[in-house]
């Protein structure tokens, strides 16, 4: 038999929707005994994802013996819209403990392990942040500040490429605004936001900033003290990021730091297009899953 | 807004069914059939505005996706044109028995207009919507064809590219579609079809297609109740720089639920 899917409606007034990817009838013994995954939004896009990325990963999980949820955050795809005024931070977390909530009560869940791309990255660190229920967490094209070693690799790349000078100023200029608007708490540049957030006017709900790097690292610290397994995937899509190594540079001596995998592919784009790429970067999740220990 | 699923539960396509607010009900339903692939993706949000917009002027509405498609059941690759046309009956007849309607109109969008067209025989619509709708089967390939080998070789998505990439076969724009269902599509052809369904018919236009512009000539001919609304809407089905962009519905809104109203 294979994975079968369910409908949820959950939250304030049911409002948030979700769909819940089971895996076959002989996983599901095994399966209760692993976290339940929660996949986040990528961006404004609903819950199938970018190219289809939230449904392969969900139903890909679930082959491999996971329960997975995929659902719309309040605002998003199918779920009810954000009540005024609610900052989103809060919101965030709200929906992350209400899907959490939900399947505590529909499945008996107790450990949880979340994950997303871009901001959906984001949201999964302050959800994990926010909730001990959380075990594991993976951040496609997560934190990412500029060091020594990115500043070196643009350097070097334009001196071996004369005809992207151009390119690599406008990437310099950008991220030395968002290095300086870190500082000062100001808007960060385009690129960091989803492509949609620029032509829908919903920016302003919508636009989500990376916290200061203190703050990262505080609260980083605080989830691998609890015992929290960190996954993180980098693309050679993500202007921010150019080398594996440069997250230890972000993160010098971090304690712990065996409980955190790094992963960088410097062929993949941002939101994994090419079906190669995609399918490369879910056998990565499922292998950090896999690792996970098996308790809940 | 209720999410379902429906049809054969082997391969059950995910719904989204919306009613008009209590009372202000007509009987009459819209069954809204997407686009797939990306354009799937990009114009989520804006059918599901279409659709609260027409339960605000009385209409029951189903979104649902294809077999293959977004949360549906499937692989695209598995995906055929008449399981297509299938899932359309299916649809009607799903917010027919929810709903207690007895008129459908069909709506759709892209490849999904094309599908609804050539289903219209079998649903028997009142009227039909058809939102850029996919004339030529053959160019619409060629030109994810070209957009999918200008999206590999995008250096601003891809910042290490060293090479050019090549896409592996079937593959469309971040999607496997497979030989035969790239072989279908490629036959689509609503420019030549005739049996188009003499009921009255909106064909909103919001990108500059030369098969489109010809479509609405033809079916402009004498004896067709047809309206013909050039939105304001620039879709750029086929930017590259559009593919992650999500669709709003802007002024086809209007013109859309203005038409169903009239046509209801």
């Amino acid at each position: 038999m294979t994975a079968t899917e369910r409908i949820h409606a959950f939250g304030a007034d049911e409002g948030l929707l979700g769909i819940v990817t089971m895996p076959a009838e002989r996983l599901l013994a095994s399966s209760a005994t692993r976290p339940f995954v929660v996949l986040l939004n990528a961006g404004l896009v609903h819950r199938v994802g970018p190219f289809g990325m939230g449904v392969q990963l969900a139903r890909n999980l679930a082959a491999r013996g996971y329960r997975v949820l995929r659902f719309d955050q309040t605002g998003l795809g199918d779920s009810a819209a954000r009540p005024s005024g609610a900052p989103i931070e809060d919101q965030v977390v709200a929906d992350g403990r209400a899907a959490m909530d939900s399947l505590a009560a529909r499945y008996g869940a107790r450990t949880f392990v979340v994950g997303g791309l871009c901001s959906g990255a984001l949201n999964a660190h302050r959800i994990c942040a926010a909730d001990p229920r959380v075990v594991g967490m993976w951040m496609l094209d997560g934190y990412a500040y500029p060091t020594r070693r990115y500043y070196r690799h643009l350097f070097l790349r334009r001196i071996r490429n004369p005809a992207s000078w151009r390119l690599l100023s406008r990437r310099i200029y950008a991220h030395a605004r968002a290095r300086v608007g870190a500082l000062r708490g100001a808007t960060p540049p385009a690129d960091h936001a989803p492509a949609a957030v620029h032509e829908d006017g919903r920016h302003a709900i919508f636009y989500q900033d990376w916290p200061p790097i203190v703050d990262a690292r505080r609260e980083l610290e605080q989830m691998l003290g609890r015992g929290v397994r960190i996954l993180f995937v980098y693309t050679g899509g993500w202007s921010s990021f150019v080398d594996p190594r440069q997250f230890d540079e972000i993160f010098p001596r971090l304690a712990r730091r065996s409980q955190i995998r790094v992963t960088y592919y410097p062929r993949a784009d941002h939101s994994y297009l090419a079906l190669d790429d995609r399918a490369t970067m879910v056998g990565e999740v499922g292998a950090f899953l896999d690792a996970l220990p098996t308790s809940t | 807004m209720t999410g379902l699923f429906f049809g054969d539960s082997a391969s059950a396509l995910f719904g989204a069914w919306s009613q008009p607010p209590d009372g202000s009900g007509r009987d009459h339903g819209v069954v809204i059939c997407p686009p797939i692939g990306q354009e799937h993706v990009r114009t989520h949000w804006a059918l599901r505005q279409v659709a609260a917009a027409l339960g605000r002027a009385g209409f029951h509405c189903m979104r649902f996706d294809w077999f293959g498609v977004g949360d549906s059941a499937g692989d695209l690759r598995d995906a055929t044109i008449a399981r297509w046309r299938d899932d359309v009956a299916s649809a009607a007849q799903e917010l027919r028995d929810l709903a207690g309607v007895h008129t459908i109109s069909l709506l759709g969008l892209r490849v999904g207009a094309t599908v609804a067209a050539l289903a219209a025989a079998e649903v028997r619509p009142s009227s039909l919507v058809l939102w850029d709708p996919v004339v030529d089967g053959r160019g619409y390939v060629a030109a994810f064809e070209q957009l999918t080998r200008a999206l590999l070789s995008d250096r601003h998505r891809y910042w290490e590219l060293a090479a050019p990439r090549a896409a592996r076969a079937g593959e469309l724009v971040g999607f496997d579609v497979g030989a035969r269902l790239r072989a279908e599509l490629a036959q689509l052809d609503l420019g030549g079809w005739t049996r188009l369904p003499h009921v009255p018919l909106c064909l909103l236009r919001s990108s500059d297609d030369g098969s489109l512009r010809a479509f609405g000539e033809r079916l402009g001919a004498p004896g067709r109740d047809l309206e013909l609304h050039d939105t304001e809407l620039r879709a750029g089905w086929t930017s590259p720089d559009q593919v992650e962009r999500l669709l709003l519905p802007g002024d086809a809104l209007r013109a859309l639920t203005g038409f169903l109203a009239a046509h209801a």
